[in-house]
C-alpha cells in the first residue's frame, strides 16, 4: 500500500460518520486501485467538507441519538479551538501597556468585557450541558471499556503535560520574555505552545471517544443541546470583542498594534486579526452543530 | 466536458454500462481525458444517487457498481444534445470567422 493510499484512508475519517458508512469501504478500495495524486488527496478534503456542508440521504444511516451526540462533539470541539484564539488574546493583552489603553479608550474596555463575558458564559453552559454527561461517562467507567477510561484520563494527561511544561519554561525564563533573544522565545516558546496544543487536543478528542461509546440518558442530551446554543452565543460574544478590539486598537492605537516581540514576531494586530479569524470560523461551524444537535435531540 | 461538471461526465461513463469507482475514472479518463480524484468522484456519485439519476447494484466484494436510471439516461440525452448544439454553432461560427478573415 502506497503512502499516498495510506493518507487518502485517513482524509476518508474527515468525512461524516453516514458518509462513511455508505461509501467509506468503496472508497478505500478506489484508494487501494488507483493510488491518488496530490490533486486527487485534495479532493478528499474538499469532498469532506461539501459532504458536512451539505449531508444527503446517506445521513439517514446515522440515528437520530447518534447525529445529537456527534453534533454535541462538534460544539465543544469548536469551544476548545475558540479558546485558542482567546488564549491568544489574553497573551497579547495581559501587559501593563495594554490594561492603561483600555482604561483610556472605552471600545477597547468593552471589547475586553464582551471576551470575558464570552468566556464565563461559554463556560457556564459547559458547566450545565457537560457536566451531567461526564457524570453519566465517569459511572460507566468500569464497564464501559478501555477506550473510555483512556478518553476520561486523556485531558487530565494532557494537562499535567502542559504544566509541566509550563513550571520547565518558567524555571528557565523567570519573569518576562521582554528582552530575551528570538532564539530564547521560540525555544521556549514553541514547546509551550505544542503542549498546550496537546491539551487542548485531548480535551476535545475525549468527548467524541465518551460520547460515542455511553449510553446516555435521552433527557441529559436534550439539555446539553440546549446549552449548545447558550454555548454557541457565548462563542459570538467572543468573537465580536476580539473584531471589535482588533478593529479598535489598529483604529485608535497604531502604534500598540503594530508592536512586536522582535523582527520575526508578528505584530498584536496580526495576532488579533488571526484570532479573530479562527474565533469567526469556529462560530460559524459551532452554529451549524448546534442547531443540528437540537434538531436531532427532538427528533 | 471538464472537471467542472463530474456529474457529467459520470453519466457519460455509466451510459455505457454499469461500472464500479475505480473502473469509473479509469473510464472517464480514456473518454474525457480528466483524471476524476475520488473525493470528486464520490461527491458526483452520491448527488446522482440522491437525484435518482444512478443506482447503486449489488457489491462486488468491497466494490459496489452503480448504473444509469431512465431518468440519468433522460437527462443525459438532454444534456448532451444542448452541449452538441452549442458545439457545432461554435464550430460553424469559427469556420465562418475564418472565412472571412
Amino acid at each position: 500500500m502506497s503512502a499516498r493510499t495510506r493518507v487518502g484512508g485517513e482524509l476518508l475519517r474527515f468525512y461524516p460518520l453516514g458518509w462513511r458508512r455508505r461509501y467509506g469501504e468503496e472508497m478505500r478500495a478506489l484508494l487501494e486501485d488507483d493510488a491518488p495524486s496530490v490533486r486527487g488527496l485534495a479532493t478528499l478534503v474538499t469532498g469532506a467538507l461539501r459532504a458536512h456542508a451539505r449531508p444527503g440521504p446517506w445521513r439517514a444511516s446515522v440515528a437520530a441519538g447518534e447525529r445529537v451526540r456527534l453534533s454535541l462533539w462538534a460544539t465543544f470541539a469548536c469551544w476548545i479551538v475558540l479558546s485558542i484564539a482567546g488564549a491568544s488574546f489574553q497573551k497579547e493583552t495581559e501587559e501593563g501597556a495594554f490594561a492603561a489603553v483600555a482604561s483610556s479608550h472605552g471600545v477597547l474596555g468593552v471589547a475586553r468585557a464582551l471576551v470575558i463575558a464570552g468566556a464565563v458564559l461559554g463556560s457556564a453552559a459547559i458547566a450545565v450541558g457537560g457536566l451531567p454527561l461526564l457524570w453519566r461517562a465517569l459511572r460507566s467507567a468500569r464497564t464501559g471499556g478501555t477506550a473510555v477510561r483512556l478518553a476520561l484520563v486523556l485531558p487530565v494527561v494532557g494537562l499535567l503535560l502542559f504544566a509541566a511544561v509550563t513550571r520547565v519554561v518558567l524555571a528557565l525564563a523567570p519573569g518576562t520574555l521582554e528582552g530575551a533573544s528570538l532564539g530564547l522565545r521560540f525555544v521556549l516558546a514553541v514547546p509551550w505552545w505544542a503542549a498546550g496544543a496537546c491539551f487542548a487536543l485531548s480535551c476535545a478528542l475525549a468527548p467524541r471517544i465518551v460520547l460515542l461509546r455511553v449510553e446516555m440518558p435521552q433527557s441529559s442530551l436534550r439539555r446539553a443541546s440546549r446549552a449548545g446554543l447558550v454555548l454557541l452565543v457565548a462563542m459570538a460574544l467572543v468573537t465580536a470583542g476580539l473584531a471589535t478590539c482588533c478593529a479598535a486598537l489598529v483604529r485608535l492605537v497604531p502604534s500598540l498594534a503594530a508592536q512586536s516581540g522582535g523582527p520575526l514576531w508578528p505584530s498584536t494586530a496580526l495576532v488579533l486579526a488571526a484570532g479573530v479569524a479562527l474565533a469567526a470560523a469556529c462560530t460559524a461551524l459551532a452554529a451549524v452543530s448546534a442547531t443540528r444537535a437540537l434538531a436531532a435531540s427532538h427528533a | 466536458l471538464d472537471r467542472s461538471d463530474p456529474s457529467l461526465l459520470v453519466l457519460a461513463s455509466l451510459a455505457g454500462g454499469e461500472k464500479h469507482g475505480y473502473a469509473i475514472v479509469a473510464d472517464v479518463e480514456e473518454m474525457a481525458g480528466v483524471r476524476l480524484g475520488p473525493g470528486t468522484l464520490y461527491g458526483a456519485l452520491a448527488r446522482l444517487e440522491e437525484q435518482g439519476l444512478i443506482e447503486a447494484v449489488a457489491p462486488e466484494g468491497r466494490r459496489r457498481p452503480y448504473r444509469i436510471t431512465g431518468a440519468g439516461t433522460e437527462v443525459l440525452a438532454r444534456r448532451l444534445t444542448t452541449l452538441s448544439r452549442v458545439a457545432d454553432t461554435g464550430l460553424a461560427r469559427l469556420r465562418a470567422a475564418g472565412a472571412g478573415a
